[in-house]
Parts: C-alpha cells; sequence; structure tokens
C-alpha cells in the first residue's frame, strides 16, 4: 500500500473547508507544527502526519504479534494510534524536541498491547502457535529478545527524562539519522550524536543488573 | 556519576552510530562505570535487534528461494555433515535470516524427541545462548531454526590471535558464566562447551552454541567422547557419568585455561590416560605458563578443573563472581574472613523481633549489611534496599549455634539462603567469631545480591543452640529444587504484597515450619528474628 493511499484513508481532506492552505515547510520544527495543529490550522495537521506516519508504521512492523501481521491490521493500527495522538494533542505537554514521536511511540505502544488483548480473546487465535503458550502471543522482538529483556528495556526507558527518551527512540527504534534528529530537535547532527550517546549511557545506567540473566 | 564517564560515552557513541561494540574499551572500565558497562553491552545487542526489523525497502529475490520448510524460504546451504546439513533461511515472520539444521528421521518417536526439546530450548532466551525460534517436522526431516550468528568462533580468534590478555578472557568467562547459568537454571546442561562452539559476534558479544537436540546434527546417535571435544570433558563423564552444571564448569576451566595460554590443560591421547591425568591434576599450573595473570584468576579457572565436582564453585554465579573479582577486586569488596575473632558487643538489634530477647544463656547478635562501592552499610530495620545491592548477614553468638536463613517471598517454598552445599561456614558456628554471610567458597566472599523488584525483602534468621532436624530435614528439600547459584543470587520476589496490609506476608510453608519449632513459644536456645527491607528503585 502507498503512503498517498493510507493518508487518503487517514485525513479528513474536506473538513478543511474555508481555512487557508499556510505552506509547510519540510524543516519546520514539531513543536511549532503541533502548535499550529492546536490552532487548528488543517495544513499543519497534514504535515505532521506526513512527517510521522511513515516512521510508526516502520515501527510497528516487528512489533505486533505475528497474528496481527496482516498488513492492513498494521497500517490500520498505527493510523489509529496518530489520529488518537491528534485528537488528544491539546494534552501533549512538550518536554522538549523528540519528546512528540516518544509520544506516539507510547500511544502505538499502547495501542499493539490492546490489540495482543482483542486478539487473545479471539477464539480463532487458539490456533496461531500452540507452541509458543508460556509466551501469549509473542511479537517478533518479544520472540527475538525475550519478554524479560523487553520489559527491562521498556522500564528503563520510561524512567528517563522525555527528551532522552525521545533521542533514544528516534535513533535506536525509529533508525532515523543524525541530521534527520538534528532536523526534528534543532540541533546540528555532531551535537545529536553526543546528545544520543549521552542518552544511551543513561539508560544503560538504568537498566537493572542481572536483568538479562532471567531468560 | 556514571553518565559523566567519555570512556561510557565513546562506547554509546559507538552503539548508536552501529559500529562494532568496543569490548575492549568495555572491559577495561572502572568500579564506578562496570555496571553501565553491562547496560551498554545489552543496549548494543538490543539495537541491532531494533535494526533488523526496520522494514528492508527490498528482500532477497524470489528466485534464490531453495525450497520451503515449515514456512521459512530455505536460502542457501551453509554446511553439511554426517547427520544433516544447515541451511540459511528467511523467516518471514520473524522478517529475520535464521540458521536452520535440517537432518532426517526415520522414526515417530525420535521425531517427536526432537520436537520437544526443540520447544524447550526455545523457551530459552538468553544474550548469552543462542535462540532457538522453533522446531518441526516435515516429510520425514525434522528442523530446528536458530539464531543466525555472524562472527568468528573463540577457537578461530585463538588460532589467529594467539593467547588472550587476562582482562579479554574473564570477560567471555563471565559471559559464559552467565548464559550457562540461565541454560543450568532451566535444568538443562550444555554438556558441548568448547572453543569451537563459542562465538564471538561483530559486537563482540559471545554466544554459546549448538546443545540440546541442536548438537545432535554434530554428534552420532550414540555419545561419542572421542568426537575431538574430550579435552573439555570432566573426569566423572570420561567415567561414564551424564553431564551436570558441574561438568559444563569443567569445560569453562578448560576454555580459560585453553584462551590464557594457547594449550589444554590435559594433553593424553587416549581418554584414560586423559582422566588419570586431570585425577592427578598433572598440568601445568597457570601461573607458571602466565605470570602476569592475578593470582585470584589463576585459583578461579583452576578451581573450576578440580577433578572432584564437590570441590569446583558451588555454580556458574559463584564462578562468574570470582572472575569478577580476580580481575576487578574493587566491584566485589571481598570481605577478610581470616581471623575476624572479634569480641562481640551485644548490641540493639536493629531488626524487629517477634519474640522477646532470649535469656544472656543464649545469645545471637545479628545484623544485615549491605556493600556498597567498598563501604559497609548497616541496614536499620525499615532500611530501604533497591535491585542490584549485595547484601550480607553479620552474625556473633557467645555459644555454638546453628544458622538458617530463608528469603520469604510468600510463596508456598522459599528461598533457602544459608546453609549452602560448597559454601563456607558450616553448620554449627562457632562462638567467638564475628560471621559473615553467606559466607565463601574458599577463594572468594560471597554476598546475596537482590535481582528482583519487589515491594520488599523478608529475611527469616532462625538460630539455635542445637541442631534442629526439622529445619534441617525441610532444608534439604527447599534446598534441593535449586542451585546455589539460585540462593546466592536472592530469588527476590516478582509477587507483591498488597500495599494495605501492615503485616509482612509470610509463605505457607515457612510459617508451618516457624511454628513446628516453636519459634512463637518461649524457648531458652532459640532465637527467631525477620528482616523486613522495603525496595526502592534506584
Amino acid at each position: 500500500m502507498s503512503a498517498a493511499g493510507s493518508l487518503a484513508r487517514v485525513l479528513p481532506f474536506g473538513r478543511v473547508g474555508a481555512e487557508r492552505p499556510v505552506a509547510v515547510a519540510a524543516t519546520e520544527p514539531t513543536e511549532v507544527l503541533i502548535r499550529r495543529v492546536r490552532s487548528g490550522e488543517g495544513v499543519a495537521r497534514d504535515a505532521l502526519v506526513r512527517r510521522f506516519l511513515p516512521l510508526l508504521r516502520q515501527w510497528a512492523h516487528g512489533r505486533l504479534p505475528r497474528a496481527a501481521r496482516d498488513l492492513h491490521e498494521t497500517e490500520d493500527l498505527v493510523q489509529l494510534a496518530l489520529m488518537r495522538a491528534l485528537r488528544q494533542i491539546d494534552h501533549f505537554e512538550c518536554e522538549g524536541p523528540g519528546s512528540f514521536l516518544a509520544y506516539l511511540r507510547q500511544i502505538l505502544l499502547n495501542q499493539v498491547r490492546d490489540e495482543v488483548r482483542r486478539l487473545m480473546r479471539r477464539p480463532e487465535s487458539v490456533e496461531i502457535d500452540t507452541e509458543m503458550a508460556d509466551s501469549d502471543l509473542p511479537s517478533p522482538v518479544e520472540q527475538l529478545v525475550g519478554h524479560e529483556r523487553l520489559r527491562a528495556y521498556e522500564a528503563a526507558l520510561a524512567s528517563l527524562p522525555k527528551r532522552q527518551q525521545g533521542l533514544i527512540v528516534m535513533r535506536l527504534e525509529f533508525g532515523m539519522s543524525y541530521p534527520e534528529i538534528a532536523t526534528e530537535v534543532g540541533s546540528t547532527p555532531d551535537a545529536v550524536r553526543v546528545m544520543v550517546a549521552r542518552a544511551l549511557v543513561q539508560l544503560a545506567t538504568a537498566l537493572k543488573p542481572h536483568q538479562a540473566e532471567h531468560a | 556519576m556514571a553518565g559523566e564517564n567519555p570512556d561510557l560515552e565513546k562506547i554509546a557513541a559507538g552503539i548508536a552510530d552501529d559500529a562494532a561494540l568496543d569490548w575492549r574499551l568495555l572491559a577495561k572500565l572502572d568500579s564506578t562505570a562496570a555496571e553501565a558497562g553491562d547496560g551498554l553491552r545489552e543496549l548494543s545487542q538490543l539495537a541491532q535487534v531494533f535494526r533488523g526489523l526496520q522494514l528492508k525497502p527490498e528482500r532477497a529475490a524470489q528466485s534464490s528461494v531453495q525450497f520451503r520448510f515449515a514456512g521459512l524460504d530455505v536460502l542457501e546451504r551453509l554446511g553439511c555433515g554426517a547427520q544433516g546439513e544447515v541451511w540459511r533461511a528467511y523467516d518471514p515472520m520473524l522478517d529475520q535470516e535464521v540458521a536452520l539444521k535440517l537432518r532426517h528421521v526415520d522414526s515417530d518417536t525420535l521425531a517427536h524427541h526432537f520436537l520437544a526439546e526443540g520447544r524447550r530450548l526455545a523457551k530459552l532466551r538468553h544474550p548469552n545462548i543462542v535462540s532457538v525460534y522453533g522446531a518441526a517436522a516435515q516429510d520425514g526431516r525434522v528442523g530446528l531454526w536458530i539464531e543466525l550468528v555472524r562472527g568468528r568462533s573463540l577457537a578461530e580468534l585463538l588460532q589467529s590471535e594467539g593467547p588472550l590478555g587476562a582482562a579479554d578472557a574473564v570477560q567471555i568467562g563471565i559471559e559464559l558464566c552467565r548464559g550457562l547459568a540461565a541454560v543450568h537454571r532451566h535444568g538443562l546442561t550444555h554438556g558441548d562447551v568448547k572453543a569451537e562452539n563459542v562465538l564471538r559476534d561483530a559486537s563482540g558479544r559471545i554466544v554459546l552454541a549448538d546443545f540440546g537436540a541442536a548438537r545432535e546434527f554434530e554428534l552420532c546417535s550414540e555419545f561419542d567422547p572421542v568426537s575431538g571435544t574430550r579435552q573439555y570433558l570432566a573426569p566423572e563423564v570420561l567415567a561414564g557419568d551424564r553431564t551436570t552444571p558441574a561438568s559444563d564448569q569443567f569445560a569453562v576451566g578448560v576454555l580459560l585455561y585453553r584462551l590464557l595460554t594457547g594449550s589444554y590443560p590435559y594433553l593424553a591421547d587416549d581418554l584414560e590416560g586423559l582422566r588419570q591425568e586431570q585425577l592427578a591434576q598433572a598440568r601445568r599450573p597457570l601461573h607458571e605458563l602466565r605470570p602476569d595473570l592475578p593470582r585470584a584468576l589463576a585459583q578461579a579457572v583452576e578451581r573450576a578443573l578440580a577433578p572432584n565436582p564437590a570441590r569446583r564453585h558451588a555454580g556458574m554465579l559463584v564462578l562468574l563472581t570470582a572472575l569478577e573479582a580476580a580481575l576487578r577486586p574493587w566491584r566485589m569488596r571481598p570481605a577478610h574472613w581470616a581471623g575476624i575473632a572479634a569480641v562481640c558487643a551485644l548490641f540493639a538489634l536493629a531488626a524487629a523481633f517477634w519474640r522477646a530477647a532470649p535469656p544472656p544463656s543464649f545469645a545471637v547478635d545479628s545484623g544485615f549489611y549491605r556493600d556498597q562501592e567498598g563501604r559497609r552499610e548497616r541496614l536499620a530495620d525499615g532500611a530501604t534496599i533497591a535491585v542490584g545491592d549485595r547484601l550480607r548477614l553479620d552474625l556473633a553468638a557467645a555459644q555454638q549455634t546453628w544458622i538458617y536463613v530463608f528469603n520469604d517471598d510468600g510463596s508456598a517454598v522459599p528461598t533457602v539462603l544459608f546453609p549452602l552445599s560448597g559454601i563456607a561456614p558450616t553448620n554449627p558456628l562457632r562462638p567467638g567469631t564475628r560471621w559473615q554471610l553467606p559466607g565463601h567458597d574458599g577463594v572468594t566472599a560471597l554476598s546475596w545480591q537482590v535481582d528482583r523488584e519487589a515491594e520488599r525483602e523478608t529475611f527469616i534468621l532462625v538460630a539455635s543452640a542445637e541442631p534442629l532436624p526439622q529445619v534441617e530435614r525441610r532444608v534439604a528439600e527447599w534446598g534441593h529444587s535449586m542451585t546455589p547459584d539460585e540462593a546466592l543470587v536472592a530469588r527476590g520476589v516478582g509477587r507483591l504484597a498488597p500495599v494495605q496490609t501492615p503485616a509482612a506476608v509470610e509463605g505457607a510453608g515457612l510459617a508451618a515450619l516457624l511454628r513446628e519449632i516453636g519459634c512463637d513459644a518461649a524457648r531458652r536456645t532459640l532465637h527467631c528474628e525477620r528482616f523486613v527491607f522495603p525496595q526502592t528503585r534506584r
């Protein structure tokens, strides 16, 4: 499915109505876009979706359990999460550049968990994989690293300031380049590299010792 | 604070850059940074997995698929042996390339056994153990697909670079101990630890490969001790015993000896000669071949090579502790055990008594201490502890005393923390000495480490002027269900006691035992204490 196709499904284009379209520069900081979305600018909303949908789609790949890996379901879930985030955008408290992506990731993560619970209630899910009965419906990422390790990582990540969470997820999980992150946080690629490294040291310190010994 | 350490930042920047992990720099980290270093090692692996999960624009063309097996696209043959073949395959569910081991089976029973074993292995996930993703039988063949590790074996490393430095060898040893401890906790043994089976991947991670069902590909169906791995076999295995955690430890000892010296400790050509050499310990001492090694490191490795399994380290985590202490003494702070015949002043107990202090004829003074960065801190009642804390019980008695220590997490079977097999001291404890429990394994002083988050940790201490047969019986029973490894790392609870319950929740089994021996009744020669330490997040 193309990006354009999915946007058409997501965006209530018709609602823009009489609003005067204002151009959105590709380099416009997310914070500014969020402010514009809050003041009701449809164009800013489209730009925000265009900026984050591909990233979220990429991220969701590998984090959904097998049973929900149908492309449409992934797509629906990602779009739903983004729409939910946009609806609640007034409640989003910006804690520095990059924190919006960490916020989106959290909403999507919750959405994925809800989906797993829903699938577990679905009778046909019994047939999915009886071999994996001990770990419910593992997503590929859970299968690759194990549930315990993933939980330890999430707990450590959640203990960091939002700004650092944002830097780490952008680099490690969303695979963004330093220049891309620099644009997002309004900095230079070199400075971003140092910031990401420092955030990783913080995260490593927060990871519980011996967490990996309990497979 | 570890956050200011430039070495840590350099390693972290490497992880962020997707460069190979700088594990030499990691091994050099000092005390304040070592745990953050462990965290970075873990993050490096997670980062690799996360990168692997990102959508790849185009996958190998379908035409390169040789055949399909259990939903996998089988791509290229990597190797073959008498028993089967190894293929590179693509798992569309994981969106990862995997190694698929395939072999023919002619009986349903064998296939069934193989699948059961495969499923058991698939439950084990540890960064230092190759991950088994699945097992299936199809068209008269059974297959096991596992993590595709891209790296070199330690045998290749040894061949190209010669013997390793102490820091490198210890780091490898530590990672192997972690992996094997996880294997043993699952009630499995590896049985074939050798330089050829240990891989170092591109990120510097040490991965133990090929065990259980996976190993059956390499070995003939009959056990074959002459398959080039005999140098690693413990004397009891050469005598016909099955492999055990202690024989895995012996193999790690052989491997470390070989990594440090370039040669095997025992060299006899035939099995019986090898066993005789092992029993006589007819090997060149490590310090003779490598005078540069820290003495404690040589001792730790040689203890793993003890011909009598009972004389080896009490478990993989104990060996790990000894290796770590040998290289980074500042991390472990081994206590000074010998000769502390301190005159013990009886001071007020910090912990909560649940009965009146016993008459002076039987007196025990006890208190928990936390070892932190070289400081020894007494834990007063209600003191908070955190995951990672190392605790010891300091204890002195005016008379010969039998001591039993339990960690109570509210479950039916508590963890026995003392006495532990293979660990000194043992009951009864002599009077006139200030003991620090759990004790030591002959080389290294040990502590209990809190390794799981819980609302609180509850320790029960039973001290008696005479042996308590009921307690001895239950200790044997409860202690039997775990290895000393597990006891040394205090179990820490996964279950949380409800906040509103003011009294500590007591496991049914332990509560019954304490009633039975009369903790509630006033007895002159018995002393029961409960220590409750709430946990805090660090």
